[in-house]
């Protein structure tokens, strides 16, 4: 039997039509458009000073609707970044319902029935904005803000007060500690070189003024940001900071080793 | 087409599509079956297979996942392990701890395991009685997956407990299973190695189990299970009433005994410290190499060049002594100061090397510094100015130029208090202006030449590193595990076939001790017969005597008198504990068992380990020889005076911190994506 190339050519392009055609039906989910964008507040209506990204709380956030309550499509939590003012935005989410709760701070434990997961219905192209209280362990304010000392180093001070919520049992204190960096970017990823060890914080120093001080004299004379914070010996560890100070150091305050 | 042709494409066609219409019942000769498994050399060769993938914490575990064929087991390359996170040892080509997390979620190879046990352990009841030692080997198939059970529940606290082989059905939910308890998985586990100690034979094999392995087992799940519950409160974790991470309080007194108790049917089975050697740091270091037939070895496992081998002296020797790889083994200063017999400064436990003004005490020769040290510390390190290998070791930061006599005073160059990262150069003016350090790779490195012609190297030629050779960081070697026997050239990839020790006898001699301080401290004064306290120190004796540490002298020494868990604020300050007579205990497993994969877990379960590796900075020894007077001593190395420098690693500065989150290992999500019931541990 001759074989009919002109047979062979079209059973051939017509094979491979069917092949690539029968994928070609458009991908229908929406690509991630969905936004939210939120604030942390502390209970007294202040924003609540935390680190950036994961390194002081997180939130969690949970997609309850693309699986209609089908139990075996398992959904794993994401968890947002924060800023370093208690803020956290996100315009990267798909489309869909989900829960939102902060989560592992320093602060009382969110529990589901204070509210403080909140469920929210995000839309593609939209932004939402969600907004939470918690009640942290520690209230930090500064009392000398920070200055540099004869001997060069940078010096500061602070009082902190232990907040306690009602069915909850309050964290032992656990320490304390300084920051200086040379971004706007400030808190334990600041200069290794200037943070002192942690110092001992004990339940008879509420109130009280603690000074602390850098470990080394400040090197060069140029603009600083500073911050102190503090934590108790919960699950998390992490700390409860006070605002961000700047400050411009002169040349003339530094001393020369 | 013709008609005839037809007919003979038709038939030809037909009998094609005919020829293979007969029913498809050959057996397929890649499945065992219960024919091939259950007779004598049948279930002898399946058995071996199953002790062949133990998740066992040997050499050939590793933290890379890219390099393991079994969710972090049976791997070559071990070139980051568990001690790096614990403040034993440094990596020298990754200082952070961000890849040593141990979180290669062991899990889909650890149930085939057990299905595999538990195939066993439902089929051979029908074979009592035809199958010589049939009861045995289900003893040994409830080890088996009991030893497996323990290395999922340790890391991720309760784990669905089957029992049974699951049956492939058309509902996947049916393969669903939810997590057990915390305490339910402990307590499976001590259930099959109770059979097990019950059902066993007493003879050793290498490589096997025996009634006195599985007791020893028990010890150390008992102990474990005990710790979690004393000291875990703080971080259970519930889900709809399940307690998948902690265990209750109320258990550790139980769990306490039933270690103790494990521990004493050891003994029974004769085992012993070993002591062959009458040099004690010679008998330590050869403890490790002479595991077939030391009395000390409980259950180890074989390496057989044609079928299972490691690489661990390739990448852990010293540079020098090895082919290629090398020199991950950089132990900290921090875990030496722990040893008796060095000069430590009383009120931070940290090595003194200066005298009471701040200036250097001046040792004469590189070995001066290790005199009197403990013996077991030196079983455990490389010692400069021996020979290793045919290797001299030669360590040594920097020289002081020949302007200065060994005898004037110099102050300490850096603060010495586990913070200060400052340059040497920078630090101190003087030794800016005297000492000879150089960034050149040791081979290729330009003399220093003294006004009498020696010709001294400046640097060490097994470093301290100095960012032109992969030398130690610490200025320390660890020699634990390493054959000298191998020449330099033999010392390759996949080249190793020394045996691995998973439990010896002064593991269980410490499980048994902690167990009775702990007991003892929680108000069961005596047990079994015995004085608690008498005989926690009778057990810590007996392995301080064999490595000739100072003995202790009165149960005063392991009172409940509450310490202060600080770093640099007493000796052994490096190791945190609620009490002295725990300190004491904890103390010693940490210098007894490093290197082992042991001390990432006891820090674990005691959970100190975030308030320990809390913003630690690992610290270094760095010798610097006095070029004056200096010459070439008969071993090849400069022989003169030192000083000896202590100080944060100078170049692996980097602060590490445990997070507590680690407590418990993240369930692989791939797993809770299969099975939908399983539930995510706390902090992922």
């Amino acid at each position: 039997m001759k074989i009919n190339l002109k047979y062979s050519a079209i059973c051939l392009g017509l094979i491979l039509g069917m092949a690539v055609t029968t994928s070609c039906e458009r991908d229908n989910y929406d690509e991630p458009e969905a936004k939210i964008s939120g604030q942390i507040y502390d209970n007294s209506g202040n924003k609540l000073q935390t680190a950036i990204a994961q390194n002081s709380m997180k939130i969690k956030i949970v997609e309850t609707s693309y699986s209609h309550g089908d139990e075996s499509i398992v959904v794993t939590p994401q968890y947002l970044n924060m800023g370093q003012d208690g803020s956290f935005v996100n315009n990267k989410l798909f489309a869909g319902t989900y829960t939102v709760a902060p989560v592992q701070g320093p602060f009382f434990e969110a529990q589901d029935e204070d509210g403080v997961t909140q469920t929210i219905e995000l839309k593609n192209g939209k932004m939402a904005t969600l907004n939470f209280s918690v009640t942290p362990y520690l209230d930090l304010q500064w009392v000398k803000k920070p200055y540099i000392g004869s001997d060069g180093k940078l010096y500061a001070s602070f009082v902190f007060t232990r907040n306690h919520k009602d069915g909850y049992t309050d964290p032992n204190l656990s320490d304390c500690c300084i920051w200086v960096s040379h971004t706007q970017y400030c808190g334990p990823e600041g200069d290794s070189n200037y943070t002192p060890g942690t110092t001992t914080i004990t339940a008879d120093m509420e109130g009280q003024e603690i000074e602390l001080c850098t470990k080394e004299p400040i090197k060069y004379a140029m603009h600083y940001w500073v911050r102190i914070g503090a934590r108790c010996n919960d699950t998390y560890k992490t700390y409860n900071y006070t605002t961000i100070e700047e400050l411009d150091v002169t040349s003339s305050q530094i001393v020369s080793q | 087409m013709k008609l005839k042709n037809i007919f003979i494409y038709g038939a030809f066609a037909g009998s094609m599509a005919l020829s293979s219409c007969h029913d498809l019942d050959i057996q397929p000769v890649n499945i065992l079956t219960g024919e091939d498994i259950y007779n004598e050399g049948g279930i002898t060769a399946y058995m071996a297979g199953l002790y062949s993938r133990l998740p066992m914490e040997d050499f050939a575990t590793t933290t890379t996942s890219d390099f393991s064929t079994c969710e972090g087991y049976f791997g070559w390359n071990c070139i980051t392990w568990d001690q790096v996170t614990t403040g034993e040892t440094v990596n020298h080509n990754n200082i952070s701890m961000a890849t040593a997390k141990l979180m290669n979620g062991y899990w889909a190879c650890g149930y085939q395991l057990i299905r595999n046990a538990n195939v066993l352990i439902q089929d051979l009841p029908a074979y009592v009685g035809t199958l010589q030692g049939a009861e045995e080997w289900i003893a040994e198939a409830k080890f088996i997956r009991a030893y497996t059970y323990f290395n999922m529940v340790h890391r991720y606290g309760g784990v669905p407990i089957v029992e049974e082989p699951q049956e492939l059905t058309d509902n996947n939910e049916d393969l669903w299973v939810a997590r057990n308890s915390h305490e339910e998985s402990v307590d499976f586990i001590l259930n099959d190695l109770d059979y097990a100690i019950q059902n066993l034979g007493t003879t050793k094999v290498n490589g096997r189990a025996n009634k006195y392995v599985a007791a020893a087992f028990k010890s150390r799940v008992a102990l474990y299970a005990a710790s979690i519950a004393r000291y875990g409160q703080q971080f259970t974790h519930t889900v709809d009433g399940v307690m998948v991470c902690g265990i209750p309080e109320s258990k550790a007194t139980d769990y306490y005994k039933q270690a103790y108790d494990a521990a004493l049917v050891v003994e029974e089975g004769g085992y012993s410290l070993y002591r062959n050697n009458s040099d004690k740091a010679e008998n330590f270091r050869m403890l490790f190499l002479d595991a077939d037939k030391s009395s000390e070895s409980i259950f180890i496992r074989q390496y057989d060049l044609n079928n299972q081998v490691h690489s661990f002296d390739y990448i852990y020797c010293p540079p020098r002594m090895t082919t290629s790889y090398g020199s991950r083994f950089n132990v900290t200063l921090d875990w030496i100061e722990l040893f008796d017999g060095l000069p430590l400064d009383p009120n931070t436990g940290r090595l003194k090397t200066t005298d009471d003004e701040g200036n250097y005490i001046v040792y004469d020769g590189e070995q001066a510094l290790y005199e009197g040290a403990e013996p077991r510390l030196l079983g455990s390190i490389f010692i400069p100015g021996n020979t290793y290998k045919g290797v001299v070791y030669d360590i040594r930061s920097g020289l002081i130029d020949e302007s200065v006599d060994p005898s004037e005073k110099i102050q300490k160059f850096v603060a010495d208090d586990g913070e200060t990262t400052t340059a040497w150069t920078a630090a101190s003016p003087w030794f800016a202006e005297h000492v000879k350090t150089t960034g050149e790779t040791v081979f290729n490195q330009t003399p220093y030449e003294t006004s009498t012609g020696v010709q001294l190297k400046i640097q060490g030629m097994d470093g301290p590193g100095n960012g032109g050779t992969t030398n130690t960081l610490t200025g320390l070697q660890g020699i634990k595990w390493l054959d000298l026997t191998l020449s330099v050239s033999e010392t390759n990839i996949d080249k190793m076939v020394h045996p691995w020790i998973d439990i010896r006898y002064a593991e269980v001699l410490l499980n048994r001790a902690e167990a009775a301080i702990e007991l003892a401290q929680s108000g069961t004064g005596s047990y079994s017969g015995h004085n608690m306290l008498d005989d926690a120190m009778a057990c810590i004796n007996d392995i301080r005597d064999r490595a000739g540490a100072t003995l202790l002298t009165s149960t005063a020494e392991l009172s409940d008198q509450a310490i202060e868990n600080r770093r640099g604020s007493g000796k052994n300050s490096f190791v945190f504990a609620p009490n002295k007579g725990l300190h004491a205990v904890r103390v010693e497993r940490v210098k007894e068992l490093a290197f082992e994969h042991e001390v990432y877990w006891s820090y674990r379960r005691w959970f100190t380990f975030d308030q320990q590796i809390n913003n630690y900075r690992r610290r270094m020894l760095a010798p610097f020889l006095f070029a004056k007077g200096a010459t070439i001593g008969e071993n090849g190395n400069p022989d003169g005076k030192y000083i000896y420098d202590t100080r944060v690693c100078e170049r692996a500065s980097d602060r590490i911190t445990f997070d507590t989150k680690y407590y418990y290992d993240q369930v692989p999500e791939s797993q809770l994506k299969i099975n939908p019931l399983l539930v995510q541990n706390a902090q992922f």
